[in-house]
């Protein structure tokens, strides 16, 4: 009975990291880049979305930029995640099912504005958009150290 | 206030940097549609005529003549009009520790701010009143004018320089009963001269806001006195070690439509692809910049 019952927790563990895992982009070869500072708390980055409808592209385009600030950083704000992506994965599947799953991350994001048109990817089976998104990074960073999940110094 | 070495040397070479750069790098940020790319402030008007006239008087004309050329400058829609005050501040801000306390990736906001702020100054070389006893009793005035553009933060450096000469034709030969009258009537013939110097010789800036197809929106337009048919060069702005900025030709656009928020539509008539690939890709530290090609 407890081997069944830990298997079953096993399973529902490997199921959440699964579905955490859900929301990644595919690799189009894209970018996201630091457009401009409103200020100390709030930055606007461009990026492409991938989709076949522009609602795709957008939640594409969202998704890319949050991850760039957690897992990657840009200049004068450095990642809000120290440490690999897969570890973070594996150590807090049940934030990120929230995180990504339940869209918490979209209320870190002020705007998201699209400043080109939906055209197709050479090669691919898809289009792409360009977006400039503003995200409160003072708010993300402290919704991570309120859920003793990073943003802070030497915090894992 | 005492500053370091390291602080002399980097106050010394951002002062080089501001000196060695044209008019032309301008951040890539979306103009607000009612702000000009570039502000000129009104500076001083020295009255170079031999004959000057009572000194209250003198400053009298003076305050006519700088109130009637500032408003050439703002009907031009080329710059914004302000008050020279602020130009001695701008270089104590410079050297001063709120600005070395700044974070450097505001640097380049600031530093682009003083690079498009321009100081108009002029030289009044003649004002001379004729006074009328017989038929009609009155005064004509004839005025001359040198107007120069120089950097704000750099009188010496100066941008462009042109004199202006009244001039009434028989037709409009009023003589006016005061000399402010006769003052005002000189300003008036040469108007249009002036908002056509200051919007035919000063290039207006801007930037894409987006784009669709092979459209795009252009930051600026009417209040900016930009016109249908007007053509812009895209130019790719980078932001190089050093706090120096490199540009490059990118494509050309043309304006095919004005829109009532003071943006405008655009066609891309030149590389429309690097266009549209390059905006994509802009960052904070290359972005692209839209130059008016000044037809003279």
């Amino acid at each position: 009975m407890k081997r069944i019952v830990y298997f079953l927790l096993f399973a529902f563990a490997c199921g959440l990291t699964v579905s955490a895992q859900k929301v990644k982009p595919v690799e189009y070869g894209g970018y996201v880049n630091l457009i401009r500072e409103i200020d100390q708390n709030t930055i606007v980055l461009r990026t492409l979305g991938y989709g076949k409808k522009e609602a795709n592209a957008r939640e594409d385009a969202e998704v890319r930029v949050i991850r760039a600030i957690l897992y990657v950083g840009f200049d004068g704000h450095s990642k809000l995640i120290h440490e690999s992506e897969s570890t973070f994965e594996a150590k807090h599947a049940d934030f990120l099912n929230t995180f990504w799953e339940q869209k918490r991350y979209k209320d870190f994001i002020t705007s998201t504005v699209s400043v080109g048109s939906l055209a197709k990817v050479k090669g691919e089976k898809v289009k792409s958009m360009p977006f400039d998104i503003t995200v409160n990074v003072k708010a993300l960073r402290q919704y991570l150290i309120q859920n003793k999940v990073g943003g802070g110094l030497g915090f894992h | 206030m005492k500053l370091n070495f390291n602080k002399k040397i980097y106050i010394g070479s951002l002062l080089c940097f501001l000196c060695s750069l044209p008019l032309a790098a301008q951040d890539g940020t979306t103009i607000p549609s009612d702000k000009k790319a570039m502000t000129l402030r009104m500076g001083e008007f020295k009255w170079v005529e031999p004959s000057k006239p009572a000194e209250e008087k003198m400053l009298g004309f003076i305050d006519i003549i700088k109130a009637k050329v500032a408003e050439t400058v703002a009907a031009s829609g080329r710059f914004e009009v302000l008050d020279d005050e602020v130009t001695e501040d701008v270089n104590a801000y410079l050297q001063s520790e709120a600005f070395m306390n700044l974070p450097p990736e505001q640097y380049r906001e600031v530093i682009t701010g003083v690079m498009n702020d321009n100081l108009l100054i002029g030289e009044i070389t003649k004002c001379k009143f004729t006074k009328r006893t017989t038929g009609a009793n009155g005064y004509l005035c004839m005025l001359a004018l040198k107007l120069s553009v120089a950097k704000a933060y750099d009188k010496a450096n100066i941008i462009s320089s042109r004199m202006f000469v009244s001039s009434l034709s028989g037709k409009k030969l009023i003589v006016r009963n005061t000399t402010e009258a006769a003052l005002d009537d000189a300003l008036q013939s040469m108007t249009q001269k002036l908002i056509d110097y200051f919007s035919k010789n000063f290039s207006v800036y801007g930037t894409i806001v987006s784009y669709d197809g092979n459209k795009a929106v252009l930051s600026c337009g009417s209040p900016q006195g930009v016109e249908e048919g007007d053509e812009f060069q895209v130019l790719q702005v980078t932001l190089i070690d050093g706090g120096k900025t490199q540009t490059e030709h990118v494509g050309k656009l043309k304006v095919k439509e004005l829109l009532p928020d003071g943006t405008s539509i655009c066609n891309m008539t030149e590389n429309k692809d690097e266009i549209i690939q390059r905006f994509q890709t802009s960052s904070n530290k290359n972005w692209l910049q839209c130059r008016l090609i000044l037809n003279k």
